[in-house]
């Protein structure tokens, strides 16, 4: 035991006022350090003080008091037996009405307070006496701002510590908290004395006629404090925020539904209140207030709280545009905005706890609102002025997203009635068919429709289902029906594309709609030969194959009634046949042919057929078509047909995209004869027909099993016939001779021949190579020596013909979505395309090295041959084939930049260039020909007829700039002349890339 | 539709994939220049570019001057005519800063000295990115 005279001067040292602080802590430290290590007990310390706590001196005494509540706080860890911890209780707890001492009592409850279970806590009973004592003498608020909140924390442990010792208390506890925090201001003993509000509430069980009693009183204290405003202390982490306050002071508002009567009457008001800050904490106030008071206390409000969130949610929009210029607006505007979310979150808070079991009592209020209907009467009758639409956008926007809350709710819980949801449906249809002036609104409704009908579960079996489908669904459909609506086409198929794509049935109804439409107008157009009727007709096919056809293919597979549909058109066609009328509008055919196509790939093997069958018949009923078997004997003029019936065009134009979308499982009927047909009609420049036989050939089956599509040829020889037939026509004089009588069909018959081409290649047949080397030798025609015999006429048709051969390698190469694409079921090999282009490079390369001395016009043609294949094939390929073909594409560039129908193909040989200059081994061939490509890219700088090519040779010269050092050097004073000119360009982008090229090549030197 | 196609040039791309994305503040940022204190006269192939120094006695006025001098020399076409000044009154040497930035033999005199021109380089480099 430590000798009395060892830490008596320390607590000489306390009590000394004049000595400075850091001795006062020192001296209490040493003495907790005794205590704690067992060198000095509790008991021995206290009787050595007596007199320092007992002596009249209130200096002194305050010192000594705070010196041992001092070592006390400091041994929190250090077990006390129930003896000594009762004695300083009692010790304390009398000292509270000392005023003169009281910091050392407050610090010695405290401490004893928070002493936790093992180590020996105050019993119940002195914990209450403490309770009493505090009540009775300590007057909280005449204290200064540390011992108020020294009181504060006693109160805080008294009712989280020890609630049932203070519990029994009732009045004399809420009164005592009343007293003690009523006019308190300073924001960290507020934060503590919201949450006492807040945890004594909670002490008495929901129910209580104690609280009911001071709800009143304690809301009053609570209510000055309502909405928080204080703008103390920015970046001091210690203190509370305005934001923390604010949550504690809703915490406590929350804490009890007694506060109803008097907290909803508050927030109301101040929701209209002018400070933006108040309207915030109101809503924010009054969304939780809904959930904790309950839908009993909270159903008198109701108009009262629609009323007021209404004019918040009208007059701040949750959406606005970011257009801000200072930091404050900024601000101002996000605090708005946060405002319209706040106010659409209660507006929803409200919606789901306001309800009563026997009606919607908030949502009738919404929905019987005149404002709400005038809102929409508004922009229904009037329409608006463009200033202020962004404010209604927010407010319109608001307001049917409420609607769509409300509607979409699972059936079984919906908040409204079936005659609601039938009110909703019809003001939101009835915007689609009469408001459309109104793109926003419009869009807006029709949207929201969509999702409302998608959010119904089963569309035939629910009450729901039921509604929605005879009010939207078949107003929907109705618009289709009836022409004299003033609502335009193109919104109308939006508005069943839409309701369509909800979900099966809908989709069903507005496909037979749409069909219906179809026939209708179609038969009008020919049979009236109204061109208006065609045009509609022509928007009704696009809506039905681009938008609801793949939405219905993934709602159902093979669905009959494709093929039905398809079955139909051609009984349509099969009556105009018969009405031998003509029909003039091509661009009906066209959208005729897209829908046939679609549809029919769309169906299985076995519709594909059924429709293949039908329309064959349809077909060969035809007189005059050339519908007899092929033979190698029959004679070209036997072939010949006769033209000027276009209805006959477009049967087979009709047919050949039927044939087009075929799977290659489905059988066709009498091959020969078919093909036969095709070959006329492709020799007389039809190119559906090219690409039906294209398609036919390219999904011929391989296993060798004919027998089931044709008796007469083996795959080979049907090839064999179709070629000899097609080189044979389109080689004869008489074919060349008459090729330059300005007419599309020879140019067209040559590209057909490339369809086919096209077919076989996808296939891997090697019989391409036939057809490519006849494209050649068309491509070199032209340069024969023997030209020099022929007159001005013949060397003209010589070169057409060679530019459509240079053309037949764009479309061999390229992907095409009209035939022979994935979508309608081509056969294609992996890397075709990277195959033909290393078979033909050797071939071009070597002729292009054969007429190099020849004149450029003559050869224009192989390097656009040339061109088309380089810029269609897989840049890979290319660039592993650069060493080869660098010095030739440069040439090609140069030659056909001297015409401008070239630009598309000189932009796209660019890219290729770029492609090889961003490879390893590309840059090396590119800096072996380093000359060329300069002098080339300083000329397409300069390209008048694309913008794109100038910046794109910009590009490829910034990227030059970084080859190596030495190589490019002597180039750079030429690169810079042709860009200083580039600097003056009439395109800003350009201007751009020219600057960022100087700056380049300016500085490698 | 433009922006598509540019994006296909496989150099775009590498170039926009090394970009840095940091970089000081330019001289926008600070408010130095502003677009309204630019005139072009394309006709007549005149640029006049008033700037603002951000303080009375900013010793980098003459420097910022010589960059906008060389950013315009490199960035137009050979046949305008660069104009640089101060915004009157808003610096101390307003008069001798204007003459020297408009004199050829200065200007010329001043890219010759490769501490100078290294300044310069480094100031632009980020606005040839």
């Amino acid at each position: 035991m430590a000798n009395p005279s060892s830490w008596t001067p320390h607590v000489e040292a306390f009590v000394d006022t004049s000595r400075p602080p850091s001795e006062h802590v020192a001296s209490i430290e040493a003495t907790t350090k005794l205590v704690n290590n067992d060198l000095l007990s509790l008991l021995d310390l206290v009787k050595e003080m007596e007199m320092y706590l007992t002596t009249s001196d209130h200096v002194i005494r305050s010192r000594g008091i705070l010196f041992l509540a001092e070592v006390l706080a400091r041994i929190t860890s250090k077990p006390l037996d129930s003896v000594s911890v009762s004695c300083l209780a009692e010790f304390f707890t009398s000292r509270l009405s000392d005023w003169q001492a009281l910091r050392g009592a407050l610090v010695g409850c405290l401490a004893l307070l928070r002493r936790k279970g093992s180590l020996g806590t105050i019993a119940i009973s002195n914990a209450r006496k403490l309770a009493q004592s505090f009540f009775m003498y300590v007057q909280v608020q005449s204290l200064t701002v540390n011992d108020r909140k020294l009181s504060f924390e006693v109160l805080h442990c008294l009712l989280e510590e020890y609630p049932d010792a203070v519990v029994v208390l009732g009045d004399e506890l809420l009164y005592g908290i009343c007293e003690a925090v009523d006019e308190e201001k300073d924001p960290d003993c507020l934060m503590l004395s919201f949450q006492l509000v807040e945890i004594v509430i909670r002490l008495f069980p929901d129910p209580s006629d104690l609280v009911t009693r001071f709800a009143g009183d304690i809301f009053e204290i609570l209510s000055k404090y309502f909405p928080v405003y204080f703008t103390h202390g920015g970046g001091d982490e210690l203190h509370a925020t305005r934001d923390d306050l604010s949550r504690a002071l809703m915490n406590a508002f929350c804490s009890t539904p007694n506060f109803e009567p008097f907290a909803i009457p508050l927030l109301l008001d101040k929701l209209s209140s002018s400070l933006q800050s108040a309207k915030l904490d109101s809503l924010k106030y009054l969304t939780n207030c809904l959930r904790c008071y309950g839908a009993d206390r909270m159903l008198k409000h109701s108009k009262a709280i629609w009323l007021n969130l209404k004019d918040v949610i009208f007059s701040f929009p949750p959406q606005r545009p970011l257009v801000l210029t200072t930091e404050s607006s900024q601000d101002t505007e996000r605090v708005e905005h946060q405002i319209g979310k706040e106010a659409l979150s209660c507006l929803q808070t409200a919606m789901l706890c306001l309800t009563s079991p026997d009606k919607d009592v908030f949502i009738n209020l919404i929905l019987e609102d005149e404002d709400v209907v005038k809102r929409f009467g508004f922009v229904l009758n009037e329409g608006y002025s463009v200033g202020t639409s962004v404010d209604i956008h927010g407010q319109l926007n608001a307001l049917v997203k409420v609607l769509q809350t409300l509607a979409t709710f699972p059936e079984h819980y919906s908040p409204i009635s079936e005659s609601v949801y039938h009110d909703i449906l019809l003001m939101l249809i009835s915007v689609v068919t009469c408001k459309y002036d109104d793109v926003y609104l419009w869009n807006l409704s029709l949207k929201t429709l969509g999702q409302i009908g998608s959010s119904i579960e089963d569309i035939h079996d629910s009450a729901k289902g039921t509604i929605y489908s005879r009010t939207v669904v078949e107003r929907a459909i109705s618009l289709l029906q009836v022409d004299d609506t003033a609502l335009p086409l193109s919104l109308k198929l939006d508005v069943v594309s839409e309701i369509g794509a909800i979900a099966l049935d809908p989709m069903s109804r507005v496909l037979k709609a749409l069909e219906e439409a179809i026939v209708f107008h179609i038969s009008k157009a020919c049979v009236d030969g109204r061109t208006e009727s065609a045009e509609t007709a022509i928007c009704l096919l696009e809506c039905y194959s681009c938008k609801l056809l793949p939405r219905f293919c993934t709602l159902q597979d093979f669905d009959e009634v494709l093929v039905l549909f398809a079955i139909r058109l051609w009984e349509q066609m099969e009556s105009l046949v018969a009405s031998k009328n003509e029909i003039k509008v091509q661009g009906l055919l066209d959208s005729l042919m897209m829908t046939m196509k679609l549809l029919v790939a769309s169906c299985s093997e076995e519709q594909q057929s059924l429709i293949v069958k039908r329309a064959y018949t349809i077909v060969s009923a035809v007189k005059c078509l050339p519908l007899q078997p092929f033979s190698p004997s029959s004679k070209l003029e036997e072939l010949r047909i006769s033209p000027g019936f276009s209805i006959h065009n477009w049967l087979v134009s009709l047919f050949a995209s039927v044939v087009i979308a075929l799977r290659p499982q489905t059988t066709l009927p009498d091959v020969d004869i078919l093909l036969n047909m095709f070959i006329v009609f492709l020799l007389e420049g039809q190119l559906p027909a090219a690409q039906a036989l294209a398609s036919i050939l390219n999904k011929w089956p391989s296993n060798g099993n004919i027998s089931e599509l044709s008796s007469v040829y083996t795959f080979d020889q049907a090839i064999d016939l179709v070629l000899e037939k097609c080189f044979t026509v389109l080689s004869s004089s008489s074919f060349l001779a008459n090729f330059y009588s300005s007419n599309d069909s020879k140019i067209n018959a040559i590209a057909g021949l490339a369809w086919v081409g096209k077919g076989l290649l996808m296939r891997g047949h090697e019989k391409v190579k036939e057809i490519t080397m006849f494209f050649l030798k068309c491509l070199l025609s032209s340069q024969n020596s023997e030209i020099m015999q022929l007159n001005q006429k013949e060397l003209d048709a010589r070169s057409l013909l060679a530019t459509s051969a240079a053309d037949a390698f764009q479309l061999i190469m390229s992907d095409s979505d009209v035939c022979l694409s994935k979508q309608f079921h081509a056969t294609t090999k992996p890397l075709y395309k990277q195959r033909f282009f290393s078979s033909l490079i050797p071939v071009l390369l070597s002729s292009v090295k054969e007429y190099a001395t020849m004149n450029t016009n003559y050869r224009t043609v192989l390097y656009r041959a040339f061109g088309h294949l380089i810029s269609n094939t897989p840049l890979a390929a290319v660039v592993a084939e650069s060493h080869k073909i660098v010095p030739t594409l440069v040439d090609c560039l140069g030659i056909l930049s001297l015409n401008t129908q070239n630009k598309d193909l000189i932009y796209s040989l660019l890219l290729v260039l770029s492609g090889i200059l961003m490879d390893k081994n590309g840059k090396e061939h590119i800096t072996e020909n380093i000359h060329l490509v300069i002098n080339l890219l300083a000329k397409l700088v300069l390209y008048p007829h694309m913008m794109l090519v100038r910046e794109t040779a910009l590009q490829c010269l910034v990227a030059m700039s970084g080859l190596p050092h030495s190589r490019i050097y002597p180039m750079r004073l030429q690169v810079l002349r042709a860009v200083t000119k580039a600097l003056d360009d009439k395109k800003w982008a350009v201007r751009q890339e020219a600057v960022r090229c100087r700056q380049a090549w300016a500085s490698i030197a | 539709m433009v922006a598509e196609l540019i994006n296909a040039n496989p150099v775009v791309y590498e170039r926009k994939e090394r970009r840095d994305p940091e970089h000081p503040y330019s001289l926008e940022q600070l408010n130095v220049v502003t677009e309204d204190s630019i005139e072009v006269n394309d006709e007549k192939s005149h640029v006049r570019v008033t700037f603002t120094p951000t303080v009375e006695h900013c010793s980098m006025a003459t420097i910022i001057g010589l960059c906008l001098r060389v950013k315009l020399i490199r960035s137009l076409p050979s046949r305008y005519k660069v104009d640089i000044r101060i915004a009157p009154g808003t610096h101390a040497t307003e008069a001798t800063v204007n003459k020297q930035l408009n004199d050829k033999e200065r200007v010329a005199a001043a890219l010759e000295n490769l501490t100078l021109l290294e300044v310069i380089e480094d100031c632009l480099s980020p606005t040839f990115a």
